[in-house]
């Protein structure tokens, strides 16, 4: 199992696409209907179904809701603020890791932590980080990563 | 950027978590770097072959920047062989 991105998953499945239509003659195909049938199938869906992960989107925001959603996104913070980062993820592989590293603009590492998951189709992650004194005010970036892969780093900063 | 003369802000009292709407896997094995470790020699330890070291370093890279360098005391994640 290996991170993949949105754009291999959609190539993946076109590729899938075209090959049920070149063996639309051939029995072993299952026939001319299916292979249209297949060729219709909502790429979305075909994505979910994917046993490769993919990561359909990333937020930072102040406030999360039901279904780990961001309901406040944002990217300027105030230092008594929580702030969290909602990965959206697609595919079924048998396990997954998705990880949070965030930093300090000093270069400081703020926090690190990650989570094992088994992902059933359409599924979303939150980390979160606070701190009880309150923020340093200044810049802080939060990358995150998918099966040891870096897959998207967002900037925020926290301002009084 | 605060002044250079200003004490680097300590972040060890930071609070941290997470849910999933996906349920977890079972708990990863893990192992404690200890001093002399490399991420081969723990491959060969428990693989029995320290080629695989490169699958320690994939499934850490979000604690382990660089595959030269771990710390005693980094406790590292291993994947099933």
């Amino acid at each position: 199992m290996k991170y993949v991105g949105r754009t291999l998953s959609s190539l993946a499945v076109a590729a899938v696409a075209l090959a049920g239509c070149g063996g639309g003659n051939d029995a072993a195909s299952g026939g001319g209907a299916e292979t249209g049938a297949a060729a219709s199938v909502d790429t979305a869906a075909a994505r979910a179904a994917s046993n490769e992960l993919s990561i359909s989107n990333v937020m930072i925001g102040r406030r999360i809701g039901a279904g780990n959603r961001i309901t406040e996104p944002t990217f300027q913070f105030v230092p008594n603020d929580t702030v969290y980062v909602a990965v959206a993820t697609e595919g079924t592989p048998a396990s997954a890791t998705l990880g949070a590293v965030w930093h300090f603009q000093t270069g400081q590492l703020v926090d690190s932590s990650s989570q094992a998951i088994q992902p059933q189709g359409a599924e979303a992650t939150e980390f979160h980080v606070s701190r009880p004194k309150g923020w340093p005010v200044g810049t802080y970036k939060v990358t995150v990563y998918a099966d040891g892969d870096s897959v998207d780093t967002k900037t925020f900063a926290v301002k009084k | 950027m605060p002044k250079s003369n200003e004490p680097l802000p300590d972040f060890s009292d930071v609070r941290s978590g997470g849910s999933s709407t996906a349920p977890a896997t079972s708990p990863t094995e893990t192992y404690t770097v200890k001093k002399g470790d490399s991420l081969s020699k723990i491959a060969k330890r428990v693989y029995g072959d320290a080629a695989q070291w490169q699958k320690i370093y994939a499934a850490n890279r979000d604690i382990v920047e660089n595959p030269d360098l771990i710390h005693p005391g980094q406790v590292l994640k291993l994947p099933a062989a």
